[in-house]
């Protein structure tokens, strides 16, 4: 096999676990991380935390990622003029303006972080609302591909603070009990907060290990907080990113509004992969915004090293205007390819194909 | 050079003032009017859009009227990279204004409180379909930026790029706009007032 963007360690910190391995195995055992809490605006909702002991505990958002890129890979050099990283984040520190904890603008809390990394280069961010770490993982593949750069780490990192919950409630998108990605009866989103980190570098993969083999992405260019109906610009994703593969599952972005899921159906059908079995992790993590594709791409790779197929928690009866094959059950079966992809407010798509040496 | 700058008091092509900003024009008022009278296209739906957002339409509207060759790259091949520092921070203030006990606001206030609605709006009305990257940077002369369109023009479909620097603070509103070519005859030199971003690209 010839040269990629191979995985070479992750961190996640979520409400399913306070690292990779911890959140891997709650998923394995169908756990669900959300818990009900009342929100600023009194609203009663499912939301998923960091800390058990609520949106009081969480770390503020540059401790947050900084605990995903305490332990690099054992070559890692930040200091290294061909090592760089990538932040993806929807709405970065926007605690700040409120309580005053860290810096505003991305870039600023970006840097904070890099400093404390020794990082030469200066950090990358990425902010293409829930798109933002998969565009930000597909952007370090194409740098190290053109040889720019050896070694690129890329994170996701969002809060669900009282500023976004108070948002996507207003836009009537938030569900009041636990979200039912892919569901006839689902009704909305499940916010959360998590940070994500994952590892790449440039060379050979050895024989198990998982490298990203292709990604793209592109905007609807129809509405801003719509999805286009057809899903046309996340098929174009698709096919960009798998060429003349069919991947043996998709990690779907499967937030649990109902016109997410219809545009994401709708596109997978049209790609020809209606019959790959699909899921949705946010039943039992929720929606961590501009982390979630970092996130999911961690937990694509631990599925593709397990070579298991995870069940789409909240999932029961098919309604999306597309047929597709939701995954019901944990699946056991030998993985090499896989698909993961994103959707996002602005008309942004993502999509990444994920191989095995 | 294929350049436009939109500020609070006119906007320039390729460095020249094109239009001016009567003194006792409001603003918005001034960029509907650059809409008006440079905007091409099938589908004229500027009406859900804060004051940043019609800034980036009026300055795009102004680019493209110059430019003929884009009206006849395919959507899919169009691609996108806006840059800015604010982000969205003037919205922001707005939407955490109206959370306090009793606010109100409108739904799309939060909706355009995500930095990339301005990059969103932007593809909607001129059927921008392809490669699509918002970064958050310190200023339009990062490397950053270099890389971003070299990507998308390297190894995405894109045959051209619009550059955009965006930034708004509570006091100044400005759009730089550049369009690059993956053709490089086509390459403009400056890209966004920086030399380093034509260089990166030419090493293609």
């Amino acid at each position: 096999m010839s040269a990629a963007a191979v995985i070479t360690g992750h961190a996640a910190l979520s409400c399913l676990g306070d690292s990779s391995a911890a959140i891997w195995t709650a998923l394995r055992q169908g756990k669900i991380g959300l818990q009900a809490e009342e929100t600023a605006e009194g609203i009663h909702c499912p939301v998923g935390r960091v800390s058990e002991t609520g949106q009081g505990g969480e770390p503020e958002f540059t401790e947050l990622l900084r605990r995903t890129l305490e332990n690099p890979p054992p070559n890692w050099r930040w200091s290294d003029p061909q090592t760089t990283w990538i932040l993806g984040s929807a709405k970065g520190n926007v605690a700040a303006l409120q309580k005053g904890r860290g810096d505003y603008p991305l870039s600023a809390s970006a840097q904070t972080v890099a400093n404390t990394l020794g990082l030469v280069q200066p950090p990358i961010c990425i902010s293409t609302a829930c798109t933002s770490g998969l565009a930000g993982i597909i952007h370090a593949e194409r740098l190290l591909r053109s040889g720019k750069y050896r070694r690129v780490a890329v994170s996701g990192c969002d809060l669900a603070s009282d500023f976004v919950l108070s948002g996507f409630n207003r836009i009537q998108a938030v569900s009041t009990t636990f979200c039912r990605p892919y569901d006839a009866d689902r009704n909305g989103i499940n916010l959360a907060s998590a940070a994500a980190t994952v590892y790449l570098e440039w060379r050979t993969p050895q024989a198990g290990e998982i490298s990203i083999v292709g990604g793209a992405t592109s905007n609807d260019g129809y509405h801003i907080s719509r999805p286009s109906p057809e899903g046309t610009a996340l098929q174009d994703c698709i096919r960009r990113s798998c060429g003349d593969q069919v991947p043996d599952f998709i990690c779907g972005h499967g937030t649990a509004t109902v016109l997410n899921d219809n545009t994401e159906s709708e596109a997978i059908f049209s790609s020809g992969l209606a019959a790959v079995p699909t899921f949705s992790v946010k039943g039992q993590l929720g929606h961590t915004l501009g982390a979630c594709g970092v996130l999911e791409t961690i937990i694509t790779q631990q599925c593709m090293e397990e070579n298991t197929i995870l069940a789409s928690v909240g999932f029961a009866r098919p309604g999306t205007t597309a047929a597709v094959n939701i995954s019901r059950n944990i699946e056991l079966k030998p993985i090499r390819n896989a698909l993961n992809i994103a959707v996002g407010f602005g008309g942004g798509n993502a999509a990444i194909l994920l191989r095995k040496a | 050079m294929k350049q436009v700058k939109l500020t609070t008091e006119a906007v320039f092509w390729n460095g020249a003032p094109l239009r001016r900003r009567n003194p006792s024009q409001a603003l918005r008022d001034f960029h509907l009017g650059l809409l008006h009278e440079f905007y091409v296209g099938p589908e004229y739906r500027f009406s859900v859009v804060d004051d940043v957002g019609l800034a980036c339409l009026a300055a795009t509207a102004v680019c493209l009227h110059f430019q003929r060759r884009w009206h006849g790259i395919l959507p899919e091949q169009r691609a996108a990279v806006f840059v800015t520092y604010s982000g969205s921070l003037v919205t922001d203030l707005v939407y955490q204004k109206s959370m306090g006990a009793g606010g109100r606001s409108s739904p799309r206030v939060f909706v355009q409180t995500l930095p990339n609605m301005v990059a969103g709006q932007v593809a909607a009305c001129y059927a921008v379909r392809g490669e699509h990257f918002v970064l958050i940077q310190d200023g339009p002369r990062s490397s950053a930026i270099a890389e971003t369109v070299e990507m998308c023009l390297k190894y995405g479909p894109a045959k051209v790029c619009l550059v955009a620097w965006v930034e708004q603070t509570e006091t100044e509103l400005a759009v730089e706009l550049l369009l690059c070519y993956a053709d490089a005859k086509d390459q403009a030199a400056g890209l966004l007032g920086s030399a380093s971003m034509g260089r990166s690209y030419r090493m293609q």
